[in-house]
């Protein structure tokens, strides 16, 4: 009976084994196979189930597989999870396989660095998008530091909506901020520039600081317990998230000025009327990352700068209009068809002009690629180094940026 | 009655003590196979990459299976290492001509740690699982306090050493080869015999005369100086510190402990499968990478292949059963009252 | 029991002490604003802790929370936006949460694999499937009936859904852990398995269903979260796994199995939110937060020990 039973499960055991191992046979992509013709480019993800990855790897992958692209590379993509082991390890990889081009969700700024020298050594392009790297070999292109396309002297996410929480509240009153992951660079640099705003004003409170981890829920939640500390609090500045925020107002029955990113839901209450602004990070960066890096390795190194700015999006309460389709025409700006935690900045006409809906929510291909004009007007002044690279461009040195930047003052490079 | 007991012990003793060469075996069969499908990985280059990078997650797993084996369960190994990492990041950047002093002093940070899980847990009779719940959050939160975002730089005479080669040998293969050997020693040791022996049953240690209480602060001690060193290579294999550099442990030196064939019970279980285990689970990303494994399933890949681990020793004793048979041979009670008696000392040591 | 139910009594008596003494850390506390975020945020924490408390209860141990709370959650949105109707979308999202219970039970009941790696791998899995189903998709927006139950429009004969559905829960549970045969059947389990057995209880039969039982608790947790925040992440389930285990623990239950009580569980469900509460209100920072809420947990299990609760 006993031994019976072991042997059942040992059967069944090395059925599930079997299956595994078909299911993962199964799942072999046809493109893997070891046609070493073409050469490789890989998209490597952070981890993946929320709007803002998804529509990110959704866009990088249906540029990375046009027509053109694949008849030329082999196109893969790799994700990586929160783990920045498993990143180095996943990296490692594929300089070993030989990889052209790597296009990264880099986990860590600082992290990587061995490894990305280890492959610019055996002659890897890579370029970091969202996040930085520090490595001086890899190209970035990211919002955190970049500035309003109307006026590029306004720089900083976290400066920026700062400001335009301090104008809404006319200057004085309670403020709340729900910051994004504890203990990461991208959260420190939106919220030291965001204090250097709000400390310029003597009216303004700080009440109460959260971390909603660039998560709805959590967001949500963290600021339903702060909201119920602070009933009296007059706005709320929020990094990713805060269409969680929005929801925990609504259910305390406030309607408060509130500051935040891109998600469908805080744009779509702001076209209803709700005082705030959207702005913040576009995961239309995915997808400008693999041109960029496409327009590397077909003209050269010196094709493109090496620290590229985003423009910041500006949605206001004026300005919050809905898409009678899937296309921003008009000046409208989100989809009725989405949802809440949808992230609307898939679009960047100057430079991404193929985007669509589509691609963004499947990744389906795009059918033809438009070539990358310019970037040389999205290069990230010098004086913002020190936040993305962690020091300065030869020649400068750390200190206090007043001119051509507002707010005047912050810390940065400055020439020697 | 004695030949029920012989068996007994004989089949709970000889598939762990085969555990070493299982995990090794399974270990290199996936590291071969891997050099089939991708031969530039049987380089020197690449396999010194490869020992550098698994190096953290093999120290911290060792000091995850010591515990298992003293019948307990320390999940403190994500904040040491997250801790050791910030405060070693920080304090050598600092004063980089004392890098070694410092590594020193975060080892021995690692030591007071541990005893402050040991005391609490065999002075006050605290369950484990608890306590070590308990210290891993109030670990993190320091870490958090020290350094509030990833930084500070690692000079680099202390990752050259550490992710370099010691004439043709990676260093980090000398510090697995030494740990393994420590391993061994350290069970051969009246303490390491007494670490198992309370894991075992340990009401029959303390009535043998083991000092309990010493032993496992002991224990918890050598695994706390092993998340710290966990932590400093962490440090050689990023040159920067993070104040979540040691969240993804938590579960991943399980897991590693796991596929060393450890029993989660107490009593038994092996470092050097531990290490072996660790490196298994980071050669099976890079085998399902070689392979071209749509990215989406390598999880679901990993999980199978950790359930597949565990029937092995069911396996084994699959095998012996069957020759048992073969001497006619009714082993049936003394299975019924084994398979009893784990199932009791998992719920126990948990 | 005994112990369990004096350390239930103690929980109880803090959470109620506690609110006027909330005073402490907020001039606007005790307010109804903070007693309702309480009873709203400790509900989603005591339905992950019944399952997780059943669990150690039996002498086991749940990893695989944050997959099945996931699983719920997604699956309920799905169908939800497929077109069926929101209370066969919330069976569905359950029943294919309760698969990872399912197959923990089932391999938990079968073989003597240690309960803490099989449910990891389990978990593993299960989030695995659900990204590559999804392909990295996250949940779609709640059906509307859910969202009504948090976003204060809705209520009860003149109470908060949610307290509502706090009580029900808290009843509910008790009455399964205390007065039914299965959940004496698991205290006995948890004493001694050996006993258990020779008393004539189905060990397996038992063993199996607690895991099952503690997935479809997971998965209402997700269906509900999916509700609060009509929508959710892949990973909505990751923030609960840790203080699904330290409020069995602060609730007096014992981490080895064969004492505790739900009626603690729930009081330390509260007890937890309404501290963390109290803590964000108070504006530390967040690493000196985490500091406090690790001390708590360690607190509580000096007390218990103190309470003369065995280990």
């Amino acid at each position: 009976m006993n031994f019976k039973k072991k042997l059942t499960l040992v059967g069944a055991m090395a059925a599930v084994a079997a299956f595994a191992l078909s299911g993962c046979s199964a799942a072999v992509s046809p493109s893997g196979g070891a046609d070493g013709a073409k050469e490789k480019i890989f998209v490597n993800l952070s981890y993946s189930g929320n709007n803002w990855q998804d529509e990110g790897a959704n866009l990088a992958m249906a540029v990375a597989q046009a027509p053109e692209v694949a008849a030329k590379y082999d196109v893969k993509k790799v994700i990586s999870g929160s783990d920045p082991q498993k990143q180095i390890s996943d990296l490692q990889s594929m300089i070993a396989s030989g990889a052209k081009l790597i296009v990264l969700y880099p986990i860590s700024p600082t992290a990587l660095n061995p490894v990305i020298q280890q492959g610019c050594d055996a002659g890897v392009t890579f370029v970091a998008y969202d996040g930085t790297v520090e490595a001086p070999c890899a190209w970035n292109i990211s919002y955190i530091t970049g500035a309003r396309t109307e006026d590029p002297e306004q720089a900083f996410f976290g400066a920026q909506t700062a400001q335009a929480l301090v104008d809404l509240l006319g200057g004085t009153g309670e403020v709340m901020m729900n910051r994004g992951v504890a203990g990461t660079s991208t959260d420190t640099v939106h919220y030291d520039t965001a204090m250097s705003v709000f400390n310029q004003y003597p009216g303004i409170k700080v009440v109460n600081e959260f971390y909603g981890n660039w998560d709805s829920s959590v967001s949500q939640q963290e600021a339903t317990k702060a909201l119920a500390a602070h009933p009296g609090v007059d706005g709320i500045w929020s990094q990713a998230g805060e269409d969680g925020v929005v929801k925990a107002l609504e259910a305390a029955g406030m309607e408060i000025p509130v500051t935040g990113e891109n998600s469908n839901y805080l744009r779509q209450k702001l076209s209803e009327g709700w005082p705030g602004v959207s702005s913040g990070s576009a995961p239309a960066q995915g997808a400008v990352a693999v041109k960029l890096g496409l327009k590397i390795l077909a003209d050269g190194a010196d094709s493109v700068p090496k620290d590229i700015e985003m423009p910041l999006p500006w949605v206001t309460t004026e300005t919050a209009k809905v898409c009678p389709a899937a296309e921003f025409v008009d000046g409208c700006n989100f989809f009725a068809q989405a949802d809440d935690s949808f992230v609307t900045e898939i679009f960047e006409k100057s430079v991404l002009p193929e985007s669509s809906y589509t691609a963004a929510t499947t990744g389906a291909a795009v059918s033809a690629l438009q070539a990358l004009p310019s970037m040389d007007t999205l290069a990230q002044p010098a004086s913002r180094r020190i936040y993305t690279r962690g020091v300065c461009d030869a020649g400068w040195t750390t200190g206090p940026v007043e001119k051509g930047q507002v707010p005047a003052g912050l810390p940065g490079c400055v020439k020697k | 009655m004695n030949l029920q007991e012989s068996t007994g012990l004989h089949r709970r003793l000889a598939p762990r003590a085969k555990a070493p060469y299982i995990a090794a075996a399974v270990f290199f069969v996936l590291y071969g196979l891997l050099i089939v499908v991708s031969p530039v990985a049987g380089s020197a280059f690449l396999i010194n990459n490869f020992v550098v990078l698994m190096s953290p997650l093999a120290i911290a797993a060792v000091g995850t299976t010591l515990i298992l084996v003293l019948g307990g369960f320390d999940l403190s190994v994500a904040g040491t290492i997250s801790l050791a990492n910030v405060v070693a990041a920080t304090a050598m950047q600092r004063s980089p001509e004392n890098i070694w002093l410092i590594a020193l002093g975060v080892i021995a940070m690692g030591a007071l740690i541990g005893m402050i899980n040991g005391l609490l847990v065999s002075i006050l009779n605290l369950p484990s699982l608890g306590v070590t719940l308990a210290t891993n959050i109030v670990l993190a939160g320091i870490a958090l306090v020290i350094m509030p975002a990833p930084g500070g730089r690692v000079p680099v005479e202390f990752t050259s050493v550490l992710t370099g080669m010691l004439g043709s040998v990676p260093f980090a293969a000398i510090v697995l080869l030494g740990l393994g050997a420590f391993w061994v020693a350290l069970m051969k040791t009246r303490t390491g015999m007494s670490i198992a022996a309370i894991g075992g049953d340990a009401t029959a240690a303390k009535l043998s005369g083991i000092p309990v209480r010493r032993v496992s602060t002991v224990a918890y001690v050598i695994a706390g100086m092993l998340y710290s060193v966990a932590g400093l290579y962490l440090c050689g294999l990023t040159a920067t510190g993070s104040p979540a550099a040691g969240s993804s442990f938590l579960l991943t030196a399980f897991t590693a402990a796991a596929l060393g064939l450890v029993s989660f019970k107490g009593g038994r279980g092996s470092g050097v499968a531990a290490i072996f285990g660790a490196g298994t689970i980071l050669v099976i990303p890079k085998f399902l990478f070689a392979l071209g494994i749509a990215d989406f399933w390598v999880g679901a890949c990993q999980g199978l292949i950790v359930l597949i681990a565990l029937t092995i020793p069911s396996i084994g004793r699959l095998t012996r059963h069957a020759a048992r048979k073969d001497a006619g041979r009714n082993t049936r009670g003394s299975q019924l009252a084994a398979s009893t008696e784990g199932l009791e000392k998992q719920k126990l040591h948990i | 029991m005994g112990t369990a139910g004096g350390q239930a009594a103690l929980m109880w008596a803090l959470v109620i002490l506690l609110v006027p003494l909330s005073r402490v850390f907020s001039s606007n506390f005790p307010s109804a604003a903070m007693v309702n975020s309480t009873i709203m945020l400790g509900l989603f924490l005591a339905i992950v802790a019944f399952g997780q408390g059943l669990v150690i209860l039996s002498g086991g141990i749940d990893l695989s929370v944050p997959a099945a709370i996931a699983l719920g959650a997604f699956f309920t949105g799905f169908f939800a936006n497929e077109g069926f109707p929101t209370p066969l979308a919330v069976g569905l999202g359950l029943l294919i949460s309760s698969l990872v219970g399912l197959i923990n039970g089932i391999i938990v009941c079968s073989t003597n694999f240690p309960p803490f790696i099989v449910t990891l791998a389990v978990g593993t899995i299960g989030a695995a499937l659900l990204l590559g189903v999804s392909q990295g998709q996250p949940g779609q927006n709640s059906p509307p009936e859910l969202v009504a139950l948090f976003n204060g429009e809705l209520n009860v004969l003149g109470a908060a859904p949610s307290l509502v559905m706090l009580i029900a829960v808290l009843m509910l549970g008790y009455l399964i852990q205390s007065r039914t045969t299965f959940g004496r059947s698991v205290y006995a389990i948890g004493n001694s398995m050996k006993a258990a057995r020779i008393a004539g209880i189905r060990v397996k039969f038992s063993t199996f269903l607690v895991y099952w039982v503690a997935g479809i608790a997971y998965g209402l947790a997700g269906v509900l979260l999916l509700g609060y925040g009509s929508g959710s992440d892949l990973n909505i389930g990751n923030s609960w796994l840790l203080p699904s285990i330290a409020v069995v623990v602060v609730g007096g239950s014992s981490i080895s199995g064969g004492t505790g009580n739900y009626s603690g569980t729930v009081a330390a469900a509260l007890l937890i939110t309404l501290l963390s509460i109290d803590i964000s209100a108070a504006g530390f920072p967040e690493g000196v937060k985490q500091i406090l809420y690790g001390a708590i947990v360690l607190l509580a299990l000096l007390l218990s020990k103190i309470g003369g609760g065995r280990r």
